[in-house]
């Protein structure tokens, strides 16, 4: 059929006030847990010749040691040193050097070790996966290395980013108590302090078959993959010891507070305002995805069109909703813009969260926050990397593969009236937290302590 | 190869293919360890459909269809870009393309931004160095509105005042921000120190002081002269029908007139001044918690014949995790979180860039292991395990890039762009194969030599400064502070 773009351009004007019909295709996978634990999911696709594979563990930076900030993190980079079998950097020889690629990240609630190779090699991955999984043997040449390395990706990210030190200082003033509080990268002194007995700890205690899911997605004969993943990973042992859980709780914040903090490398001033919000699964997790996009999410968001277009407050407007599985931070962060006081991006700020709670989001607004959360789910789905990870974390961090298929479902299901409900209960004054991060320039001479708390009644 | 380079197809509508199945998976080595399994046999990755019709007005449009999710990318090149920036105007082209979806003749800033958005779209305006990139991603049922606003943006902007300086003011925040980054200042510093004066050598998004020398009638002139559909390549990549592409780009571009006669667009003088010898920098930034450390030295165009060798070269060097800069620098020594390397290829010019950021006591150290990198690519013939990896490596990017649209519409609009046959995808993978020990040894000792490689680094001098002086006595320090981008020399004239 032809297509009439006269026609087609006055039918979609007449429906962009409604969320688009278009629809997902379901990732038909396959899932199956091995006596040892571990968690397979398995989605065959044969649109490309490459396989993507994947193994996430239930390990993340909240589970560092005390005193030992950075650890997980240092310890994912230890994952890629000589194994029994295998010499350092071997995951390279099996990826890179036949056109595959390979990397991994460690955040908050997880580490994830991922690989796409062309499909033939498969199987090398595997070998590759459960031997790292079960015999580590980094040495102190290697540990001592690649802890340098580590320390340079600190001062690459936070020293040499000229914001970089705000948004570990957001954290670290946002939860009291949760392990939340500390950086994923570590800082120098905690990553001198590491030993190689405690490299070796880590991965017994968490390393371990039922604390992992594996998922492997692309070009391959399902039965197959299922000899090789019962050969390679069948046989690790399942080892009795439960495996140790942050059981910490961050208290409810009571009051409104305000800190203000100096940093000589910002050029201009930032702000944040931070609320604790609920755990990934809690019930109003869609409706804080939704109000995620209406109030940052590209140029027609509420954040973006008031504070950087129309008053010309800001040079940048975020706003995150980062649940995680312990409890979220719902974070604003703003940069202001040139010769703009704090003050007056501060109290825009508040105007615009406080609207947000007032009144429901337009149908428009609605649907705008849909189509644009429909089409990032569907350009994830793009390739077996993408897919792999949507199953993965749907498994390894909401507990149910089966959610990579439902979640759109729900999102669409959101009601204006429920995302202001859910705005309603946690943008409270009880639960916030405004940072000011400015220029050492602005420091008043020889007066204000570091980091001096105010009531967040009082104008500053 | 050279006639296979030159020129593009000129034919109305060029079937190219129909699912051509590439061979993209190089042989597997051998891997001598105790239990690694064997590789399989390997499989073929297939390249889509890809067609092309040029418009009566000069637009040519080419089409990716590729059967699957219901989501396209539609990236129209506008081919001029901040190469032709004018001596003091550097960033016109960046600006330009920022205003340019930021109002037209009938939708505000706001409205364009409503409505892209609420087809769960994304609209993005991007100028590079030898073109402006006006792209829309989204869901394809709504692939005809959205290329309706694409089109109104392109053809109808306003460029209001009150527009322009908003952008404005917006773009030198986002500079003040960036010159506070050791890796922006070096990689800035780079490209003047090895490309002089000549037109790919100024900060392409624009300087402190040329940002405000812009103005509005610039703007206006700029995009007469250089948004024309005679100018322009529109490339889409969804489940579209070619056919139903090509209808809809009628409906949107067939009526927009190319100017009678065609308005040439004064392009920048080509390679107007090299300097003379290259130079050891190092710009002092008392807060930067770590330095950055670039090599850096004039190279080849996009269609040089020696194209995939320096491809090739520079994948032996700093491409890939594995590469002897990320060995030597990272892998061994613990000195950066990653080292590495590119050629940026132009219309008339190249630039080759090697970089990594370390500790700003350790810059020297990083420098000097860097170069000795580069002279083993003269120096020193590359195993046949290593070259063939660092191939993989190449291919294995280009069969990535074919999961995805916008990895075609990145594809295929370089390729046009520089006036390569749509073919170019086809063989890709045998030229670099094709590249041998001798074409490398040539391509390095011409475009890679140690005396033509100018040395920059951007970090704390305290630190960084007394081993470099031992290492590189003619280290020249300047000031963070006593920077400027629109001068060669980089730095500012003494006032008096």
């Amino acid at each position: 059929m032809k297509l009439n773009a006269g026609f087609a351009i006055l039918a979609a004007a007449l429906v962009v006030c409604r969320a688009s019909a278009t629809e997902i295709p379901r990732l038909n996978y396959k899932e199956r847990t091995l006596p040892n634990g571990l968690l397979l999911i398995a989605l065959e696709d044969h649109t490309a010749p490459t396989t993507a594979i994947q193994v996430w563990y239930r390990v993340g930076s909240k589970d560092d040691p005390a005193g030992r900030s950075g650890f997980a993190h240092l310890f994912e980079h230890i994952m890629f040193k000589s194994t029994k079998r295998m010499p350092s950097e071997f995951f390279d020889r099996l990826t890179e050097d036949v056109g595959g690629e390979n990397n991994a990240y460690t955040a908050d609630d997880v580490t994830v070790f991922y690989e796409t190779v062309p499909s033939n090699y498969l199987e090398r991955l595997l070998f590759a996966e459960a031997e790292r999984l079960t015999a580590l043997t980094v040495d102190v040449r290697n540990f001592t290395l690649e802890r340098e390395v580590v320390k340079e990706e600190y001062r690459q990210r936070v020293l040499a980013e000229p914001y970089g030190e705000f948004g570990e200082f957001i954290e670290k003033k946002s939860f009291t108590t949760h392990p939340y509080r500390f950086p994923t990268i570590g800082n120098i002194e905690a990553l001198d302090a590491a030993n190689l007995g405690e490299v070796r700890a880590f991965h017994s205690t968490y390393y371990r078959p039922d604390n992992a899911v594996l998922v492997v997605a692309g070009d391959f004969d399902p039965a197959q993959l299922d000899a090789w993943v019962d050969k390679y990973f069948g046989p690790i042992p399942h080892p009795e010891e439960p495996i140790p859980r942050v059981t910490v709780k961050e208290p409810p914040r009571t009051e409104a507070h305000a800190i203000r903090e100096y940093d000589p490398k910002v050029p201009l001033p930032a702000l944040a305002v931070t609320y604790l919000g609920p755990s990934v699964s809690d019930a109003d997790s869609p409706a804080l995805r939704i109000a995620q996009q209406a109030l940052a999410g590209g140029e027609s968001s509420r954040l973006y069109q008031s504070l950087v277009y129309r008053q010309q407050l800001a040079q940048s407007a975020e706003f995150a909703a980062d649940l995680r599985a312990g409890l979220g931070l719902l974070a604003f962060q703003l940069i202001l813009a040139s010769d703009v006081p704090v003050e007056k991006g501060e109290a825009a700020l508040l105007v615009e969260i406080q609207k947000f709670v007032d009144a429901p989001m337009s149908d428009a607004e609605l649907a705008t926050a849909k189509n644009q959360l429909l089409a990032v789910k569907l350009l994830e789905r793009e390739t077996n990397a993408g897919k792999a990870g949507v199953l993965a974390e749907a498994a390894a961090v909401l507990g149910d593969p089966a959610r990579a298929n439902s979640d759109l479902a729900e999102l669409q299901a959101v009601t204006a009236a429920q995302v202001q409900a859910a705005a309603r209960k946690w943008f409270t004054e009880p639960n916030r937290l405004i940072i000011e991060y400015l220029p050492e320039s602005m420091k008043p001479q020889g007066k204000e302590p570091k980091d001096a708390k105010q009531s967040g009644e009082e104008k500053k | 190869m050279s006639a296979r380079l030159s020129t593009g197809a000129t034919s109305h509508r060029f079937a190219l293919l129909c699912a051509l199945l590439l061979s993209v998976a190089s042989s597997a080595p051998a891997l001598d360890l105790p239990g690694m399994p064997p590789a399989g046999p390997p499989r073929h990755a297939t390249l889509a459909p890809i067609k092309e019709k040029t418009l009566a007005n000069g637009l040519r449009v080419i089409a990716v269809v590729r059967t699957g999710l219901p989501i396209f990318t539609a990236d129209f090149l506008v081919k001029s870009g901040a190469e032709a920036d004018p001596p003091k105007l550097a960033g016109l082209a960046h600006l330009t393309a920022d205003v340019l979806n930021q109002g037209t003749a009938t939708r505000t800033a706001p409205e364009i931004a409503s409505a892209i958005e609420a087809l769960g779209a994304k609209l993005e305006t991007n100028a590079h160095w030898d073109f402006v990139s006006v792209k829309v991603t989204g869901l394809s049922d709504y692939s005809p509105a959205a290329l309706a606003i694409l089109a109104d943006v392109i053809r109808n902007p306003s460029f209001k005042t009150e527009e322009v300086e908003r952008v404005r003011r917006q773009t030198l925040d986002q500079l003040r921000l960036a010159l506070e980054a050791p890796g922006t200042v070096a990689r800035l510093a780079a490209g003047r120190v090895a490309l002089g004066l000549s037109p790919y050598a100024h900060p392409d998004a624009g300087t402190l002081e040329s940002l405000t020398r812009i103005t509005q009638k610039d703007i206006v002139a700029l995009h007469r002269s250089a948004y024309r559909p005679g100018n322009a390549i529109l490339v889409v990549s969804g489940p579209m029908p070619a056919d139903d592409v090509f209808a809809l780009a009628e409906k949107v571009f067939g009526d927009w007139a190319e100017p009678h006669p065609a308005r040439v667009h004064a392009g920048a003088a080509p390679s107007a001044s090299r300097p003379a010898k290259p130079r050891v920098l190092l710009i002092d930034m008392p807060n930067a918690g770590q330095a950055a450390v670039f090599l850096a030295c004039p190279s080849i165009p996009r269609t040089a014949a020696d194209y995939f060798s320096g491809k090739v070269a520079n994948a032996l060097l700093g491409g890939g995790y594995s590469s002897w800069l990320n060995q030597e620098v990272r892998v061994k020594r613990g000195l950066s979180y990653g080292a590495g390397s590119g050629i940026e290829t132009h219309r008339t010019a190249g630039l080759f860039l090697a970089s990594a950021q370390t500790k700003n006591e350790s810059a020297a150290e990083v420098a000097q292991v860097m170069e000795t990198q580069v002279t083993r690519l003269a120096t020193e013939t590359a195993s046949p395990d290593y070259l063939r990896s660092r191939k993989a490596v190449l291919i294995g990017a280009f069969s990535r890039d074919l999961e995805t649209n916008d990895g075609y519409v990145k594809r295929l609009g370089e390729i046009a762009l520089y006036g390569l046959p749509l073919n170019t995808m086809e063989h890709t993978v045998e030229d670099i194969e094709a590249v041998d020990a001798e074409a490398l040894r040539s391509f390095a000792g011409h475009h890679l030599p140690l005396s033509a490689m100018s040395v920059v680094i951007a970090g704390e001098a305290k630190q960084a400064a007394p081993p470099l002086q031992k290492l590189f006595p003619q280290l020249e320090i300047i000031p963070q502070d006593a920077l400027d981008f629109d001068a060669g020399s980089l730095q500012k004239a003494a006032r008096h």
